[in-house]
């Protein structure tokens, strides 16, 4: 009976809460020692700062079925990429800063699967990079208007993963899914005029830089057409191409708005007949959008619309078309550690004619997109997680969800692996994506 | 002068602004008389400081995060403006807050992402969250309205030398355990200027606790000062993680900027 006891009593100071502990002896449990005598590593105090990563980054595919002859293997490694970065930012005084950033990149995964398989667009595009990213100077000319010169990204909009109102800069498609968040926009050379009052912001834009989206070329692993798309034209970056935008950015308590008119090319081409061989152009559009986020709580609702025209389309080529894109989401940060969001886009035709729905545009009248994720920290935010589930319902419906961890080794290393499954509809017109699932392993050097 | 928060919250933990309330059965006056005072002190404005995070866990593995902070009063309210300065992956973020007196308006909070060159909108009324991986919580970091607490004095002791009053404090409403992530603190207190020279935190899973420990205290400008503390979690004898904060360059009443405190500046870095 005693031991009985003797044990029962064990278990109870074994399993006891420690909140069960005397108020004293909480009180108590203060370390006497000093702090660590060793100061913290410091930043740099100077105006010249420079930065850059080192990363070695590899992909497994496991989805794909035996190429046919002639064709590339896309199984098992596709990726074994190095690549570094390099930015250097300057504030000579604080009224004046200038940065420039580039990167290069090497995928070794090429030359080891072996180069002769792959078309040289591929190659072009997927093997090697030298690429200057981001290379401005911004100035405060007054306490009112600020300038912002040279090569440089302007994110408009509220939404994370969808796109309605952010126009301004191409994206990278070349591997959707897998593009690294900081190199999903293009920067391009614009000049940018800010002036503020209040709560209120005017940007004034002009885009010199004529870029578009980067696609996967023919022959690639996410081309999902079944043959080459006709040459494309790309307007030349002169004074009469140059793109205009400007926003009226509003800051107020519990809530943000914008409101934005752009008049740019479209980043996605159309067909146009030239002679007897199609070729792809850009039209020109004019954008008027708004963009709002409100708080509640833990809740963060965010809201998009844009209005489109000056759309394109080969099969209808004597008139113009406008579309209606319009989107909301719902942030909840309610969970300690924990973010979940939800955005939903619908764009619509207005005037739609069934003929636009032919190749290549293959435009629906009516078009739904919807991003569900969900992010955390753990272990004192040295454990990152994040879960992408994008959807698209078009003319080309497609989906993938990705799931990635990272884990911060220390303050310069970090580790990331995930893994991306695709799918989309069968279709002539869109075949092989689903095919492209992998695993993703990086691991990533700061400094 | 005005209260400014930024650091004094840091430190205080479980107190917040002194108002005149009613007080609950459990509430002891002397000890809220001595809260009132703690918040009421003078704890200066127009604030630049530079901030070291230095996070520790178990096996002893450091990482180091260094800020730069600016804190101003806006009325009652208090707005900051921070800028990670490293480690690398996270330079150039910015994070600025308008914390709002009135405890029945959420914070407006914005944070500037380098990566995403964007500033995005924080919606998070649950502050039990770890701040930056840290040992602190953004409840730490934020005004805690007496009215949501009652005040017992446990005794007087000392602290490195020092008298100290001990006071325990306990929220009145689940919710505000919930929001705090604390199920209940005891405060030290200095006698000879008010500033809270340790803390007990009961984590609400009731298992571990958080023991700050304010180890340098200095008067600047003639602002009494924390310049060093540590927050320390534990599950009974065993420290789980360790945060020590070291504030460098610490000045008041500085002629900050009229932009300093808006989004155009958070974008634009330090």
């Amino acid at each position: 009976m005693r031991l009985a006891a003797l044990i029962a009593l064990s278990f109870w100071l074994a399993v006891a809460p420690v909140g069960a502990q005397s108020l004293d002896e909480a009180l108590g449990g203060f370390e006497e020692q000093a702090a660590p005598a060793a100061e913290a590593s410091r930043a740099s105090a100077s105006w010249v700062d420079v930065s850059g990563s080192l990363k070695l980054s590899g992909a497994y595919a496991f989805a794909h079925g035996a190429p046919s002859p002639g064709q590339p293997d896309w199984r098992g490694l596709n990726r074994l990429r190095a690549r570094a970065d390099a930015a250097v930012e300057a504030r000579p005084n604080e009224r004046w800063r200038f940065k420039a950033a580039g990167k290069g990149l090497y995928d070794f995964a090429y030359a080891l699967k072996g180069r002769d398989d792959y078309t040289s667009a591929v190659l072009d595009e997927y093997e090697s990079e030298l690429e200057l990213r981001e290379a401005f100077v911004q100035g405060k000319l007054t306490e009112s208007f600020d300038v912002t010169l040279g090569r440089q990204i302007v994110a408009w909009g509220k939404m994370d993963n969808l796109r309605v109102t952010d126009v301004l800069n191409p994206l990278d498609n070349r591997e959707p899914g897998m593009v690294d968040i900081e190199d999903l926009r293009e920067p391009l050379a614009i000049s940018k005029l800010d002036f503020y009052r209040g709560a209120w912001n005017l940007s004034l834009i002009a885009i010199h830089e004529i870029a578009f989206n980067k696609t996967a070329p023919f022959g690639g692993e996410f081309y999902t057409l079944p043959i080459a798309q006709p040459r494309e034209e790309t307007p030349a970056s002169t004074l009469e191409n140059t793109e205009f935008a400007a926003a009226l950015n509003g800051v107020f308590s519990g809530y943000d708005v914008s409101f934005y008119a752009a008049n740019l090319y479209n980043d996605g081409p159309h067909g146009e007949r030239v002679g007897a061989a199609p070729v792809m152009r850009h039209a020109r559009l004019f954008m008027l959008g708004g963009a709002g986020a409100w708080v509640h709580g833990s809740w963060l609702v965010k809201a998009e619309a844009a209005w489109l025209d000056g759309l394109k389309f080969i099969n209808v080529p004597e008139r113009e078309f406008s579309r209606l894109d319009a989107a909301l989401g719902l942030e909840y940060a309610g969970v300690t550690d924990h973010t979940f969001s939800f955005e939903g886009a619908l764009r619509r035709m207005t005037g739609y004619d069934a003929r636009i729905g032919g190749a290549p545009e293959l435009a629906e009248e009516t078009e739904w997109q919807g991003a569900l994720r969900w992010q955390a920290d753990f272990i004192h935010s040295t454990l990152h997680s994040i879960a992408l589930a994008g959807y698209t319902r078009g003319g080309r419906s497609w989906a993938f969800e990705r799931l990635q961890v990272t884990y911060d080794v220390n303050d310069a290393i970090k580790l990331t692996g995930g893994a991306v499954a695709y799918h989309s509809e069968k279709s002539a017109w869109f075949t092989g994506f689903e095919e492209n699932d992998r695993l993703f392993l990086e691991g990533e050097y700061n400094f | 002068m005005n209260t400014l928060r930024l650091i004094g919250t840091f430190l205080v933990c479980a107190m917040p602004l002194a108002a005149a309330l009613p007080a609950s059965a459990a509430d002891d006056p002397k000890a809220r008389e001595i809260m009132r005072q703690v918040n009421g002190r003078d704890d200066g404005d127009k604030m630049t400081a530079r901030m070291t995070m230095t996070l520790i866990d178990r096996q002893g593995g450091e990482r180091v995060r260094d800020i730069r902070v600016f804190a101003q009063d806006a009325g009652a309210d208090t707005q900051r403006i921070m800028f990670f300065l490293s480690p690398p992956d996270v330079k150039d973020t910015g994070f600025l807050t308008y914390d709002f007196d009135d405890p029945a308006k959420s914070d407006d909070q914005w944070l500037y992402l380098p990566a995403l060159r964007k500033t995005k909108r924080i919606a998070n009324d649950d502050k039990s969250g770890s701040f930056m991986g840290s040992d602190f919580n953004y409840y730490d970091m934020t005004k805690r309205p007496l009215e949501r607490y009652d005040f017992a004095l446990l005794k007087e002791d000392e602290v490195r030398g020092q008298k100290v009053w001990v006071i325990q404090s306990t929220p009145r409403a689940p919710e505000v355990v919930k929001e705090s992530g604390y199920a209940k603190s005891v405060v030290f207190v200095r006698q000879d200027n008010y500033v809270v020279a340790r803390a007990v935190h009961w984590l609400e899973d009731g298992e571990k606790l958080r023991y700050l420990d304010a180890t340098k205290i200095e008067k600047i400008d003639g602002v009494w000062t924390v310049t060093e503390t540590t927050m320390t979690t534990k599950l009974g004898q065993a420290t789980l993680h360790k945060t020590i904060l070291r504030w460098e360059e610490v000045k008041f009443n500085q002629p900050l900027e009229a932009d300093m405190f808006t989004v155009r500046r958070l974008e634009k870095g330090l």
